[in-house]
């Protein structure tokens, strides 16, 4: 029976390729998942890939092509997060619509916005986005109700993203002619 | 700004998060499309988990995981748990559809066309096997009408065009072929199961490249993409360029970076009550359509055997049933029914009756009525929800319209009255709206209790909606529900 042998060449493409975009997918699928569930599915979106490398190498969006597969795959887990479509929806646009370029201007302005949250609401976002904590596990921690914690998440996100708005706001006015 | 976006923009922060469950968000979600003011406030938030979430995994960066069977893979490392790619084989009624589908083909497809000419070579193979169990090896040619079973392995076709099979597919390559939708192909790949990625070479556009699965056709239009198959339906995705896909759903075109994904649809479900009255609709709790529904003197309201998406879906404890019936015998048919079949009946909404003083629905503590919502002789069309007896909110609900009133239960066991999303309009309302009731009940619950995060949604009709009005209702409920319908 042969074995299976696939281009070299291919191969060693696809996988710098998925390099250079894993840091990304895996954001994706952590917005979209639990980060336990978020890394399996983008080792199987890794996998799926690499079992149809050409597909990814013609391509002229690969990561978009990446999150196509992970939003199919991620779908198996609907079941245990039944998370409404239309927020996976919204989710997925997002990611879509933003420019590479942005980033590193909204990274600064989460920087900033960050620094003005108070102490505790700073470490509850670390521990919920950095560490992949749930609700229940930093509240544990922080010796609060999971309720709790998610109540100041939820009042953290807002306060960060009305933050983020009013400087990107600002930044764009600034740049425009 | 609305009393309901003011609040719902305070807890979007809440609402987006995967941890909490679909049906929090559910109103929410419904409300969007019509304010725009909610909506950048949502894309706001997302804005924000997105660069928080970037802004974690760029500090810890991960490569790429080897393929399986090589030890250095870092993600490989930090899994928990590996779980075997999805498998399924057809349950009896799909194989059975899928060999109704593969008759067709045969006999209208592929069959009229076949060349023993040679054109496609297999380039690499694992447990590559033709349909007679024959090993494919590297080199080995391929006619049209070849059957190829296991992978993975690679196929170049004659015009440069390659194809990378799944493990475990199967596929069938034809030449000439005639296709579903009408027109012809140059070359069909049938996949019944598995996966197959296409990198096509520039067609012909009389006579380009398709792939089929039982479900869909997508044709190629110059471009790469790959399809998958199994019993639960066919995906598409697009890297470049742009494929027409074909399905029962109609035609569409998918751009690149898109996915597209044609489901199979259940089977009909079984009829085990019927009504005299012909209009029932609602909601779930959940802001689902209506679950259960009387259509042409039937009611649809057992799931089919082996179905993934139960009629009745649970509602904490029991289950959810909301009726638009037009007279009290429906109503006493459908409380017999849910009593029959051990199902919590939560509310039934019936329409206004100009002249009458009647009481929609109640929640009840202990045998006291503690929510009521009740139609006023004030206007005509007025609906007033009571709590205590006292007039907690009243709208009115122009004739043909409705309003939608939902109660959400607290962990204090209180209770939050929400009304809004309907086609009425609020004229009155006594803030706050939330109560406290520690030992409220409602309905006819086993257990007495409604849980945290119950939610009753209420559809409140003005009037009967006219046939072609609820015969479109069901039409979009049965499609929801991914049911078929035949009677309309």
């Amino acid at each position: 029976m042969a074995t299976a042998s696939f281009d070299r060449d291919d191969i060693t493409l696809v996988r710098a390729a998925l390099d250079a975009e894993l840091p990304r997918l895996r954001a994706f699928l952590r917005h979209l998942l639990p980060p336990a569930d978020a890394d399996d599915v983008a080792q199987d979106v890794c996998l799926e890939v690499l079992r149809s490398p050409g597909v990814l190498l013609r391509g002229d969006n690969p990561g978009a092509y990446l999150r196509g597969i992970a939003r199919h795959l991620a779908s198996r887990h609907r079941r245990r997060y039944p998370r409404h479509q239309a927020v996976e929806e919204y989710v997925a646009l997002s990611w879509d619509q933003v420019e590479p370029e942005d980033h590193a201007q909204e990274q600064a302005a989460l920087k900033a916005c960050m620094a003005g949250l108070g102490e505790r609401l700073r470490q509850m976002l670390d521990l919920r986005y950095q560490e992949g904590l749930n609700a229940s596990q930093i509240g544990e921690r922080l010796s609060m109700s999971a309720d709790g914690v998610r109540m100041a998440l939820m009042r953290g996100r807002n306060a960060l993203a009305r933050c983020l708005g009013g400087r990107l706001a600002t930044q764009d006015a600034e740049r425009a002619p | 700004m609305s009393e309901p976006c003011v609040t719902w923009r305070e807890r979007v922060g809440g609402m987006l998060d995967p941890e909490v469950p679909a049906a929090e968000a559910g109103a929410f979600i419904a409300h969007l499309p019509g304010c725009p003011g909610c909506r950048a406030v949502v894309e706001q938030v997302i804005r924000c988990e997105r660069l928080l979430h970037t802004a974690a995994t760029q500090a810890a960066p991960q490569r790429a995981p080897e393929r399986r069977g090589s030890s250095t893979s870092t993600l490989r490392r930090t899994t928990v748990r590996r779980r075997r790619v999805r498998r399924v084989s057809f349950t009896p009624w799909i194989a059975g559809a899928a060999a109704l589908l593969l008759v067709a083909v045969v006999a209208g497809v592929m069959g009229p066309s076949s060349s023993t000419t040679a054109f496609a070579t297999v380039e690499s193979a694992t447990a590559l096997s033709s349909a007679d169990g024959q090993a494919l090896r590297v080199g080995a040619t391929l006619v049209s009408g070849a059957e190829l079973r296991g992978g993975p392995a690679q196929v170049r076709l004659a015009d440069g065009t390659r194809l990378w099979l799944d493990a475990d597919s199967r596929l069938s390559l034809t030449s000439n072929a005639t296709l579903r939708a009408g027109g012809g192909a140059g070359v069909l790949l049938r996949l019944d199961d598995g996966a197959v990625g296409v990198s096509a070479k520039p067609q012909d556009p009389t006579a380009p490249l398709a792939v089929q699965t039982p479900l869909a056709e997508s044709v190629v239009v110059g471009t790469a993409f790959r399809v998958a198959h199994d019993s639960s339906g066919s995906e598409l995705t697009v890297s470049s360029g742009t494929v027409r896909l074909v399905s029962k759903d109609g035609e569409r075109l998918v751009t690149a970076g898109s996915h597209a994904r044609v489901e199979v649809a259940p089977p009909p479900a079984t009829l085990i009550a019927s009504f005299s009255a012909s209009s029932a609709v609602g909601t779930t709790s959940d802001g689902q359509p209506l679950n259960g529904w009387a259509g042409n003197g039937n009611l649809l309201a057992q799931p089919p055997s082996g179905s993934q998406q139960p009629i009745l879906r649970p509602l904490g404890k029991g289950y959810g049933l909301c009726f638009n019936g037009r007279d009290q015998r429906l109503a006493t048919s459908v409380q017999t029914f849910a009593a029959q079949h051990g199902l919590t009946l939560i509310a039934l909404v019936i329409p206004i009756n100009p002249g009458r003083d009647q009481r929609v629905v109640a929640l009840n503590d202990g045998g006291r009525e503690r929510v009521a919502l009740v139609r006023h002789d004030l206007s005509p069309g007025a609906i007033a929800a009571l709590v205590d007896g006292s007039e907690r909110v009243r709208v009115e609900v122009p004739e043909g319209k409705y309003w939608s009133v939902a109660c959400r239960w607290q962990a204090d066991g209180g209770v939050v009255l929400n009304t809004g999303a309907g086609a009425g309009k609020r004229v009155a309302a006594a803030v706050p709206t939330g109560i406290s009731a520690p030992q409220l009940t409602f309905g006819g619950s086993p257990s007495g209790r409604a849980l945290e995060g119950d939610i009753i949604a209420i559809e409140l009709h003005a009037g009967v909606l006219d046939d072609a009005a609820l015969a479109a209702r069901v039409r979009a409920l049965a499609s929801a529900n991914r049911f078929p319908l035949t009677s309309w």
